[in-house]
């Protein structure tokens, strides 16, 4: 029946598959040719018969009429030719949509019933045991041929996929004791299944070489003896044979839900307790610290899909770590992390083939998967952190994993009821998809909906630091920049021209060496932005309000050690944004503005600092309602003038908090102090500029280093301090009016309406008698509680220093929080204005009690107006402060 | 100042000085003087000799910790031995100097000590244990008397004296 027939393989396979690529169920001649070449190939030389077979026995069951599926058999042949032709681009791909396209006929529903069978088989001829990827795509493929065959009720077919997905569990998982051997099996009884099912209802249809259901459930015990961990499925199949089904077989009935969702084992999933080997704990901690790393691009891909959801890229874009962290659960043994990652990657995978849309249930499904994830993850890292014998404590999963499960075979709807609680007043239901587009922002760019411009993806090489050895790098080079300084400022190479010239020489170089080592401590803001944008996510939607957060200058970079101490206060920050500045969507519509508030983060470098501004366009800062809150709260006299932007300074005060009502994120009024402090301790300043009704911006203003301070110095008596110029508000010489003594408080400085306690360091130091202030100078220094005055003998001037810390010993030092080399290369302490206040209360109480008790401390306090320091006082002075520490011992 | 042996130097500088209990007592010592007495110290402890540089005080601190120094770049506090010994003070001479001592873990610290002597190698059957009274110094800060020739060194264990009292008055 067939005119040419070409000669050799390759052309036989060429014809085929251009004739498969047209052919129709109608087309006897075509399927009369292509069922000769397929008889011709099959008679070359080491061609697999078995696929041949089928592929002939496909083609005369379209031609005689006897297929009751027309598509599906059509599927098949397409599919076994481009199997034959051994092009693998052409497999059909993992990514692709699970149905082989059948070549025409637009009814039938996507997936082709032999489809997965032979995708399985496909995959298990070419896979091996350790490509954990292709290993999880087959125990997919599994599940699919199972669900089909539940569809059609054929238990047989059922068990057997089953069995086949135990099998690859236990390879992937590393259960099995021989995994290649295990895998061979496994293809010969894939082979056996597509190879017995009857493609036709008919028992006696065209078959050949069937194998009885005695031989099938042998040669099945034989691949499956070495998996013990069976279940369900049992040793031996027996496939409980209806007469249709003689063997075990790829229904020819196609699975009826087009997405192909498989519920995997109907079984509930059952954690088991998860023990690490103290072996692999190494690898263990490595794992922690990459999946940690593949989370956070988990979570910013995540909120771009919630933006876009239609765009299957993105989509994909989030499927790959998460198939990341699979695999390497899998290889170390995480069965809980392994499992969950699997489940969610299966609801992602159909996500990215277009067979589910990326509904809100789904993202915030994914959300709460990520979070457990981080539970898990966390709970590993405290065990390797701390390892005991026991088993790891483990966040439960069961409960999401079956709830994944079902989702993902259609029988649970993510978006059924728990979305109460997300729709607040705004309903941001709709704005997920049209955030930036319906509400044109005034200004400024939303960075949560970007313009769709690709970004070319640079892939950088790197490599994996040890941060000691880091930190212990940039210390030696700053041992290095002090030597080389030494060795160029001495004379007498100054004084040698060639000398002094390869001296110069060596300094450029050690400066350059200098700032490269600093570099490498520097890294990009960007995560931490990134982790702002899913706390606005979540804030905003607890707050009923919605907010969309900009980040721009993520790029912009930090010391590593700034970044990590940087994050609690910017989350504050935000949050009071969130919380407190942008207003309810009615009073912002009322008000004129856009009725989604906007919060932004933008990060820069100037002037040798690094600048972090966040904004909001909310309500602003009221200067009036915060100085009537702070004389409220006594932290105010009434009748002190402030200008507006000492008013927003008193939001740092101790205490302060304008909240009406406190949420349980903000408003407890022990916030903005900590977060001030927190900035100070990193040599940093915050700075407020608000408009009230328009919004306020907060900046950050750090030091590119922590290493080097600006530093005001002080001499106080002999010895000379510094303290750092960001905690410093102002320095002055105070008039003799300016000054009054409290009862019992000591010494007050009056500026303008304020009352700052006066320290007297050079007695508290005991390094020299009072000084009076009228004739020295003082500092006005920010503290916890308030502003405090330093009394120094005399400012020296501005200099930048490297601070060295003092070591363990002197911890418990009050008011002195480290060293500096000064430019000299003499030392000088660095005062901690905080820590001065806590010693002077100390100090001074106790002096006045002992003034009460009259013992001899009177030579410590001179009388009001006296003047000359007594720089000779010291030994009585230590006596008096010894003698005082009785009334110290609290 | 006497001027200890190159090779001494070298030893002392490049040395792991770890501050490990030795097994045994025997070994070198730098002996130094102090108020007419002299003392030693397990040569792997001593880091390095130099001058009595600018001290920086330290308010709030105990009395016979002077201050604490720049030494190449690391700040490092400076006690006054005989203060801490309780034995009088003493003007400073061109001979006081600071022995700078290592006790394990990169903890560095400063003695003053009125001058510094020789290294010997006292061994162990020269080394009887210290008295139980009656000794210039607190017996718990003694390893042992090591005899040389006619002379008697004090030993002494440098991380007993150094961590014995805090540094800091509360």
């Amino acid at each position: 029946m067939t005119q040419q027939t070409p000669d050799n393989a390759p052309e036989l396979l060429k014809q085929l598959a251009e004739a498969a690529g047209r052919v129709d169920a109608e087309d006897l001649t075509t399927l009369a040719k292509m069922h000769g070449w397929a008889v011709a190939y099959g008679a070359e030389e080491g061609v697999p018969e078995d696929q041949v077979g089928a592929l002939t026995r496909a083609l005369e069951g379209l031609i005689i009429g006897t297929t009751p599926d027309v598509p599906a058999a059509l599927s098949e042949v397409a599919t076994i030719i481009t199997e034959l032709s051994g092009d693998l681009s052409t497999v059909v791909p993992m990514d692709a949509p699970a149905d082989a396209p059948p070549p025409v006929d637009a009814e039938a529903p996507a997936a082709a019933a032999s489809g997965p069978l032979a995708q399985l088989l496909e995959a298990a001829q070419r896979v091996d045991a350790n490509d954990l990827t292709l290993l999880a795509e087959m125990h997919t493929l599994c599940q699919q041929v199972a669900a089909e065959a539940v569809e059609r009720g054929d238990d047989g077919v059922r068990r057997c996929a089953a069995e086949f997905a135990e099998c690859i569990e236990g390879v992937i998982l590393g259960t099995e004791a021989d995994p290649a051997d295990a895998l061979r099996k496994l293809v010969a009884s894939i082979t056996d299944l597509q190879q017995n099912g009857p493609g036709e209802a008919e028992p006696d249809a065209v078959r050949t070489a069937a194998l009885s259901d005695d031989e099938v459930a042998a040669r099945l015990d034989e691949a499956f003896a070495l998996d013990d961990g069976a279940d369900d499925a049992g040793g031996a199949p027996e496939p409980a044979a209806s007469e249709a089904d003689a063997a075990p077989a790829p229904a020819a009935k196609p699975a009826a839900a087009a997405s192909a969702e498989s519920a995997a084992a109907t079984e509930p999933y059952i954690p088991e307790p998860l023990r690490i080997d103290a072996k692999e704990l190494e690898f263990v901690a490595a794992f922690i610290q990459e999946a940690g790393e593949h989370l956070e691009n988990i979570e910013a891909a995540l909120l771009e899909v919630e933006q876009m959801p239609d765009d299957k890229e993105k989509i994909n874009e989030l499927f790959r770590p998460f198939h990341t962290i699979k695999g390497m659960a899998g290889f170390l043994n995480l069965r809980d992390v392994n499992c969950l990652t699997h489940e969610v990657e299966t609801l992602l995978d159909q996500g990215r083939r277009g067979e589910r849309t990326m509904t809100p249930g789904c993202i915030d499904l994914v959300f709460e998967v990520i979070d457990i994830l981080k539970a898990q993850i966390g709970a590993i890292a405290t065990f390797v952190a701390a390892p005991t014998p026991d088993p790891i404590p483990q966040p439960p999963v069961a409960a999401m994993i079956d709830r994944l499960r079902g989702v993902v075979a259609g029988k649970v709807d993510p978006d059924a009821g728990a979305s109460g609680k997300r729709r607040g007043a705004g309903s941001p239901a709709e704005p997920a998809a049209t955030p930036a587009v319906a509400e044109s922002p005034a200004g400024g760019p939303s960075a949560t909906a970007p313009a769709p411009v690709a970004k070319p993806v640079v892939t950088e090489q790197s490599v994996r630091i040890d941060t000691n050895k880091l930190d212990a790098l940039v210390d030696m080079v700053g041992e290095l920049v002090i030597a080389q300084t030494l060795i160029t400022s001495s004379t007498s190479i100054q004084n040698d021209p060639k000398l002094s010239k390869d001296a110069g020489q060596v300094s450029k170089i050690v400066r350059d060496v200098q700032e490269a080592a600093m570099a490498m401590r520097m890294v990009p803001i960007k995560s931490t932005f990134q982790k702002m944008a899913r706390l606005v996510r979540d804030l905003s939607r607890k707050a009923g309000k919605h907010v969309e957060l900009a980040i721009s200058g993520e790029e912009t970079e930090l010391d590593k050690n700034v970044i990590q101490q940087i994050g609690d206060p910017l989350v504050h920050m935000v949050r009071n944004a969130v919380d407190h500045g942008i207003e309810p969507e009615d009073a912002r519509v009322a008000a004129g503005k856009r009725a989604s508030g906007q919060v932004s983060l933008n990060a820069f470098h100037h002037s040798g600092n690094i600048v972090i501004e966040i904004s909001d366009d909310g309500k602003g800062l009221d200067p009036e309602k915060l100085r009537a809150k702070a004389i409220d709260k006594g932290i105010l006299s009434a009748d002190e003038v402030l200008t507006d932007e000492q008013a927003y300074n008193l939001i740092f005060a101790a205490g302060f908090s304008t909240a009406e009502q406190i949420t349980d994120i903000s408003g407890r009024g022990v916030g903005m102090d900590v977060v001030r402090r927190n900035i100070e301790q990193l040599r940093g300043r915050v700075e407020i500029v608000s408009e009230k009704g328009r919004g306020s911006t907060f900046s950050i203003r750090l030091p590119l280093t922590l290493a080097i301070i600006d530093g005001m110095l002080v001499r106080i008596g002999a010895e000379r301090f510094i303290i750092a110029t960001n905690m410093i508000e102002q320095a002055l010489r105070p008039r003799a009016e300016m000054i009054t003594t409290v009862q019992n408080r000591g010494e007050v400085l009056n500026v303008r309406g304020r009352l700052i306690p006066l320290i007297q360091l050079g007695q508290m130091f005991a390094f020299t008698g009072r000084v009076a202030p009228a004739e020295a100078m003082v500092v006005i220094a920010h503290t916890d509680a308030g502003d405090v005055g330093l009394v120094v003998d005399e400012l020296i001037g501005q200099q930048q220093v490297v601070i060295k810390t003092l070591g363990e010993q002197f911890s418990g030092l009050r008011g002195i929080s480290g060293a500096a080399i000064l430019g000299d290369g003499r030392v000088g302490l660095i005062l901690d204005p905080s820590g001065l206040h806590l010693a002077h209360e100390l100090w001074h109480g106790a002096l006045v009690a002992g003034q009460a008790e009259g013992t001899a401390v009177a030579a410590v306090v001179e009388p009001e107006g006296a003047a000359a320091p007594d720089a000779g006082g010291t030994d009585e002075a230590t006596r008096a402060l010894c003698g005082s520490t009785a009334g110290q011992e609290v | 100042m006497q001027m200890l042996e190159q090779d001494d130097i070298e030893v002392v500088a490049d040395a792991e000085t770890t501050g490990a209990e030795t097994a045994s007592l025997g070994g070198k010592y730098l002996t130094f003087a102090l108020a007419r007495e002299e003392f030693g110290l397990e040569i792997l402890q001593v880091r390095e000799i130099i001058r009595v540089l600018d001290i920086t005080r330290v308010p709030q601190t105990a009395d016979f910790l002077r201050g604490v120094i720049n030494l190449r770049g690391k700040v490092i506090p400076v006690i006054d031995l005989r203060c801490r010994f309780g034995l009088p003070k003493t003007d400073q001479t061109d001979e006081t100097c600071i022995i700078v001592v290592d006790t394990g873990a990169q903890k560095l610290t400063g003695i003053i000590v009125d001058a510094v002597r020789e290294v010997y190698d006292i061994q162990e059957e020269n080394i009887e244990p210290p008295p139980e009274f009656g000794s210039t110094v607190d017996s718990t800060f003694l390893l042992g008397m090591g005899k040389v020739g006619d002379a008697i060194k004090i030993l002494l264990d440098i991380r007993a004296v150094l961590e014995g009292e805090p540094f800091v008055r509360a």
